[in-house]
């Protein structure tokens, strides 16, 4: 039995499985019982009506508290758009690397 | 024997010149032209790449003169296929172009060119003032692009660029003249001869300013200010060239002066840590903060220069392995997310994720295929982030177990900001008024392309390593030497 003829017969195999999957699949959508309907899944918050948007977790404010954690706004603060302040850095990183370069070389 | 990847830096720049030249006339022969042109560079490197694997290293001399005297063109493991990756990637940018570029169109095909033909040279030179030049052809076009749109954010963008860009460029021009007055030459092979025998404080000053000029090119923190403004400024398209292809240029010349030249000292390597280290934090932390789509994907570029820095600096095997093939996959990653970001905001005409949450019914293609993304980015198995990352991880766990658990962590960083950009883009519930985004054929051919290559590279990771060590032999400085010099 050669490498060829044990992955064409693999697909094979796929294949089939595919299909069963793909006819069990079918027919539980046609004999399984009824979907859900709209009043059902209605969230039900301790007798409130809310809306599904109103219970979402806002996506801006999720890392905020990992922000506050890391003193974010510090890192935030010298990315300020200011080139003058840019600059600054990089001269700073040039003579930092210089005397690094210089004294361990 | 002549690469023939040398002559697709010819090919472009004749391509800029002929859209430029019947622009004026027909503006919709600059696609067709930039299209052919791209083509042909990308066949011309994919030859090279055989030319290669059969010969080893490819080394041509202009002019027919023996080195130092001459002009070489040097082509080896390493940088045949980043020229194979950057023609390919600049190819498909232009490609997706078709359906994003309404206006404008002869200089921004021209330009694109002019940038792939620099981006080019720079891989291919065996001349350290020539790298200089190519590198300026690259990144005047560059900053030309950032400032398309001609409004006050593009604008603004595009001349902080040109400032630090300038500046970066007089640090490397300073540091070469330092090299030319030293040693007389300025052929690589013939430097690396010349400063293995060197013991001045001249050599270390000069490889600090090219290393900062070089690293200002690449975005590693601190030298990266410039590229959170200019990335998303820029159109899609080219977002995609600058992230996953511009930077990787700086990167290059880090490693071809570094290993190449100058055998890779330890402080050298010691500093790659460091910066690489602080990259990753940088960017990560940053990006998860940002409502932006592109500058949370720019943040992210910062991030992942840090982690293929961090990977060379660790200077193992392993270590340079990884570092060769994260870079291929962050160019094929990142280029996918900003293509696919550059879709979503040419319909949405906002690139505010709170503005495009709701606003728009998702589009299968999009979606699937910026999860793919972001899962890669995110280093999520049988993707090919995972792939590369896996060897960063063993690579660092050999020198200090603490870089590992360091890395995991930037790991989870970037899949967390990544999934906040794929739940706030795509999973939001569509508002009233929210369009259906319909994807154009060549936009959707391109992200499956580069989403189908995330995936080859994740489930069969062996291609990637194999390349990744084939591409390492080219940072072996005798070999160089010997190839170049005789």
């Amino acid at each position: 039995m050669n490498g060829l003829y044990v992955i064409q017969n693999l697909g094979f195999v796929f294949l089939g499985i595919f299909f069963l999957v793909a006819l069990v699949y079918f027919i539980s959508r046609k004999t399984g019982p009824a979907r859900a309907g709209r009043e059902k899944r209605r969230i039900y918050a301790c007798g409130e009506d809310e809306s599904p948007e109103d219970l979402n977790v806002v996506e801006s404010g999720f890392f905020a508290a990992i922000g506050k954690v890391l003193g974010i706004q510090k890192l935030r603060n010298f990315h300020s758009g200011d080139l003058s302040s840019y600059l600054t850095w990089i001269f700073i990183g040039l003579m930092i690397l210089i005397m690094i370069m210089v004294m361990m070389w | 024997m002549t690469p023939l990847s040398f002559y697709s830096v010819s090919v472009l720049m004749l391509t800029a010149f002929l859209i430029a030249a019947t622009g004026f006339k027909k503006e919709r022969f600059a696609y067709i032209l930039a299209l052919f042109g791209s083509l042909s560079a990308a066949v011309l490197s994919s030859l090279t790449l055989f030319q290669v694997f059969q010969n080893g290293v490819l080394v041509h001399q202009i002019g027919g003169w023996p080195a130092p005297f001459s002009i070489s063109i040097v082509v080896d493991q390493f940088s045949v296929i980043l020229v194979v990756l950057a023609s390919v990637i600049g190819f498909l940018a232009i490609m997706f172009s078709k359906s994003y570029i309404k206006e404008k169109k002869t200089e921004y095909y021209a330009l694109i060119c002019l940038v792939l033909a620099g981006l080019l040279g720079i891989l291919q030179t065996g001349d350290i003032f020539n790298m200089f030049v190519f590198f300026e052809v690259m990144n005047v076009s560059c900053y030309a692009l950032v400032a398309f749109y001609k409004n006050r954010t593009s604008l603004e963008a595009s001349i902080k660029y040109l400032l630090m860009g300038a500046f970066a460029t007089s640090l490397m021009l300073f540091g070469i003249s330092l090299l030319y007055g030293s040693f007389g030459t300025l052929n690589l092979a013939d430097i690396a001869v010349k400063a293995s025998g060197y013991s001045g404080y001249l050599l270390p000053v000069a490889l600090g300013l090219l290393f900062t000029g070089f690293a200002i090119k690449a975005g590693l923190v601190p030298f990266h200010t410039w590229l959170p403004d200019a990335h998303p400024a820029a159109p899609s398209p080219i977002s995609a060239i600058l992230s996953g292809l511009v930077v990787k240029g700086g990167l290059y010349a880090i490693l071809r002066i570094g290993f190449t030249v100058f055998s890779a000292p330890q402080v050298m390597l010691n500093s790659l840590v460091v910066i690489g280290i602080l990259s990753m934090v940088t960017g990560g932390v940053l990006a998860l903060m940002q409502s932006d789509l592109k500058r949370l994907l720019a943040y992210s570029t910062i991030s992942q220069m840090g982690y293929i820095a961090l990977a060379f600096g660790v200077g193992t095997q392993i270590g340079i392995s990884g570092g060769i093939f994260h870079l291929i996959n962050h160019a094929v990653t990142k280029s996918l997310l900003f293509l696919c970001a550059g879709a979503v905001i040419h319909y949405t005409k906002t690139s505010n994720m709170h503005k495009i949450a709701g606003s728009l019914k998702t589009n299968p293609i999009l979606t699937y295929t910026f999860l793919i993304g972001v899962l890669s980015l995110g280093g999520i198995p049988f993707l090919n982030g995972f792939a590369s990352k896996w060897l960063i991880y063993i690579a660092t766990l050999q020198v200090n177990p603490l870089l590992t658990i360091f890395t995991l962590i930037i790991t989870a960083m970037t899949l967390a900001y990544g999934l906040k950009a794929f739940y706030m883009v795509f999973m939001s519930n569509p508002g009233p008024g929210s369009r259906t985004l319909h994807v154009p054929l060549t936009m959707s051919f391109v992200l499956v392309v580069l989403a189908g290559a995330c995936i080859i590279l994740g489930l069969v990771p062996a291609i990637g390593y194999y390349i990744s060590d084939f591409a390492l032999q080219g940072l072996n400085g005798t070999q160089y030497i010997r190839a170049v010099l005789g």
